[in-house]
């Protein structure tokens, strides 16, 4: 035990004093501040500037200062002009520095409205639509005399109140994929960590030295933890950055739709509960591979299936995301796995039976378990084999 | 404390490969013992098996008579793939490295100091291993093969890649830790090294040890009833009078093969009578390296 935490104590105080540790949480700590900031951040690369649009019409239909007035906003601008500016304003909309960017030229009835436009901003389009169909339509009915209550009735929008049962799911969207990403990059970040210091202390021919004083199994645990711990470590720094930033800067994130709720107690305890059983069953995978491999030249290779697997998970949590209910989604979310990114995915998107999360957990432990007895035999017989990769089945029947 | 140390019939299969077909030797406290062989000739397995990283598949390692599993002894190891973690200090890996072979830290740092000292790089205590030279490197692997005051030291090829004083400077060392009693298990390729530290030696030729006992002993054996006269004399009358037959002859340097030790004290009589200057005289016993090259060239 006393050489286990020997070990276990030097991974972690070797792996927060390296350096990729250190540039890791900067980057990490400078991401989550600009993502807290992102509202500040684009109105500075994007500065709204306001847009004038003219309208003209020979005074049939009645669009008063105020009513533009009205439905002008900080970035659009809805002005009156005259017959005679008409023209000119038309010829100059493409110039660079044109006072407007677009005209609207109520015509007769047969001719209709004209919209001439030099902007693709689809907003803007769509807003000074509406607003002309609108007062189109409303010349065109008292025009054939048709009453103001019988236009209301026909043209105002069916009273539809539309009640959303899945509101959770909804504001929880960007909140999953954001914690997604997370648990992807903490399993596959730290699990090839773990993966590349086996290789490391293989090709350095360190192991030789290591496995006389300690056993196989004290040194595969020992590492696991210790990175682990560092993992956590990491990701609780990013935490409570986020926290500190989001007081000191002050602002609403909800800006991202849900993504306050990161600070919810009971969204951080399942994120961490599921990062750390979903690294421990990955990293001793990634370690038993690492141990079958003798240089960093191969380590790419050896951690590509985990790799693609965790890809293929991934993948599938963003398909799963419109319909987590999903038969097929509820059955793979026990599969070991699956489990810490589908039903972490389940939990907050839906609402899980408190008994599934639990069994779901016990199934996850059991397997990281037998995986860690299976993972840490191919380490003792991988870690002395130098050459060629051998095949698994081949290094579990050999005798040490 | 113990006294000895037995293997008897050591055996290791992998799969159809006989590693080692039943090899036994003793050494005991305070003694070198050399383990010699070409490569793949089933050294490092033995060595392995000692250390306990791998299983035997039949025979015996006892310490006293006792299962050495049992003993709870120490083992320091320099394996001839030497390896560091190149990124780390110093300081940081040795005391790692005496902590998981069960020294306290604070032990640990004192002897690590006076281990530096003693290796003449006393300097080196905060340096990364990656920014050492390769002859400091050796030095740093044998510190830590020994910083945690270990019962046997098993050494593999300990002097390779070393420039003469660093030789003698680990030579001194391996001296000194002979001197307070600990047990050195030599593998090497080196013979005049092993020659120098080893009373007792086991020559293994695939897995099969084919000589093994006291080095004296063995040199008896393969004697090839030579003598080696240094003269700056023409010694061929002489020679040709006593029906002795020249082996070699370099300048001064003669070696002649006899058939009796008669032959010999006649011959020796003759010259010293003749007033012929003699700088070198002796019964030539071979060499380890020759018995090497005997018993394992093609």
């Amino acid at each position: 035990m006393k050489t286990l935490c020997t070990i276990f104590k030097f991974t972690y105080i070797q792996n927060i004093k390296s350096k990729w540790f250190v540039v890791m949480s900067i980057i990490g700590v400078v991401l989550i501040g600009l993502l807290i900031n992102i509202g500040s951040i684009f109105g500075l690369i994007f500065p709204s500037t306001e847009t004038k649009i003219a309208v003209y019409e020979d005074g049939s239909i009645g669009i008063t200062d105020s009513e533009l007035k009205n439905i002008s906003t900080d970035s659009l601008v809805l002005q009156k002009v005259d017959q005679n500016e008409v023209n000119q304003i038309k010829n100059t909309l493409k110039e660079k520095g044109a006072e407007y960017k677009g005209i609207v030229i109520f015509k007769d009835e047969k001719s209709g409205v004209d919209f001439h436009i030099n902007s693709s901003d689809t907003n803007l389009i769509n807003t000074v639509s509406t607003f002309v169909s609108n007062k189109y339509t409303l010349y065109k009915a008292q025009r054939a005399n048709i009453a103001g209550d019988t236009y209301n009735y026909l043209f105002n929008d069916a009273s539809i109140n539309i009640i959303k049962e899945n509101e959770t799911a909804e504001t929880n969207f960007a909140l999953v994929m954001i914690m997604l990403i997370l648990l992807y990059i903490v399993i596959l970040y730290y699990g090839s960590i773990t993966a590349n210091s086996i290789i490391e202390e293989k090709s350095n021919r360190i192991m030789e030295t290591l496995i006389t004083a300690a056993k196989p199994f004290q040194l595969f645990a020992g590492k696991i933890l210790g990175v682990c711990c560092a993992g956590i470590t990491q990701v609780l720094i990013l935490i409570a950055s986020f926290m500190v930033m989001n007081k000191v800067f002050d602002k609403e994130v909800s800006a991202i739709k849900g993504l306050d709720k990161i600070t919810n107690p009971a969204i951080l305890m399942y994120f961490i509960v599921f990062a750390l059983l979903g690294y421990l069953l990955y990293s001793m995978l990634y370690g038993a591979l690492g141990s079958m491999v003798s240089s960093s030249q191969d380590a790419a290779q050896a951690q590509m299936p985990m790799t693609v697997m965790l890809m293929l998970v991934y993948l599938l949590a963003i398909t799963a995301s419109s319909n987590p209910e999903n038969f097929v989604i509820r059955v793979l979310s026990y599969v070991p796995f699956f489990t810490p990114i589908l039903m972490f995915e389940r939990l907050i998107l839906t609402s899980v039976p408190g008994v599934e999360v639990i069994l779901s957990i016990a199934i996850l432990i059991i397997s990281i378990i037998v995986i860690g007895i299976i993972s840490s035999k191919i380490y003792r017989k991988g870690v002395l084999h130098y050459g060629k990769g051998i095949p698994v089945l081949k290094i579990l029947k050999m005798k040490s | 404390m113990y006294m000895r140390i037995d293997i008897k019939d050591l055996q290791k299969n992998f799969g159809e490969t006989k590693a080692l077909k039943g090899i036994s030797f003793s050494v005991n406290q305070g003694e070198a013992f050399g383990l010699l062989g070409r490569n793949g000739a089933g050294k490092t397995t033995a060595i392995r098996i000692i250390l306990g990283i791998i299983d035997k598949d039949g025979g015996s390692i006892t310490v006293d008579g006792k299962d050495i599993k049992s003993q709870k002894l120490k083992f320091g190891y320099l394996p001839e793939e030497r390896g560091l973690y190149l990124k780390y200090s110093v300081s940081d890996q040795l005391i790692y490295l005496a902590r998981i072979n069960g020294m306290d830290k604070k032990v640990a740092k004192k002897n690590l100091v006076d281990l530096l000292d003693e290796f003449q790089i006393p300097s080196y205590y905060n340096k990364k291993v990656e920014s050492l030279s390769k002859g400091n490197k050796q030095k740093i692997q044998l510190i830590a093969s020994i910083l945690h005051n270990p019962d046997i030291v098993v050494l593999d090829e300990p002097f390779s890649g070393l420039d003469p004083v660093n030789i003698e400077l680990f030579k001194s060392v391996i001296k000194r830790l002979l001197k307070e009693g600990k047990t050195v298990l030599f593998s090497s390729h080196r013979m005049g090294d092993v020659e120098e530290f080893c009373k007792k030696i086991s020559l293994l030729k695939s897995g099969e040890m084919i000589l093994s006992g006291d080095l004296e002993e063995i040199k008896e054996k393969y004697q090839q009833n030579q003598i080696e006269i240094n003269t700056s004399s023409d010694l061929s009358k002489y020679i040709e009078a006593n029906n002795l037959e020249v082996v070699e002859k370099q300048e001064k340097r003669h070696i002649i093969r006899y058939r009796s030790n008669e032959q010999v004290n006649k011959f020796f009589k003759e010259i010293v009578t003749c007033g012929i200057e003699i700088f070198k005289f002796e019964y030539r016993k071979p060499t380890l390296n020759e018995i090497f090259i005997k018993e394992l060239g093609d």
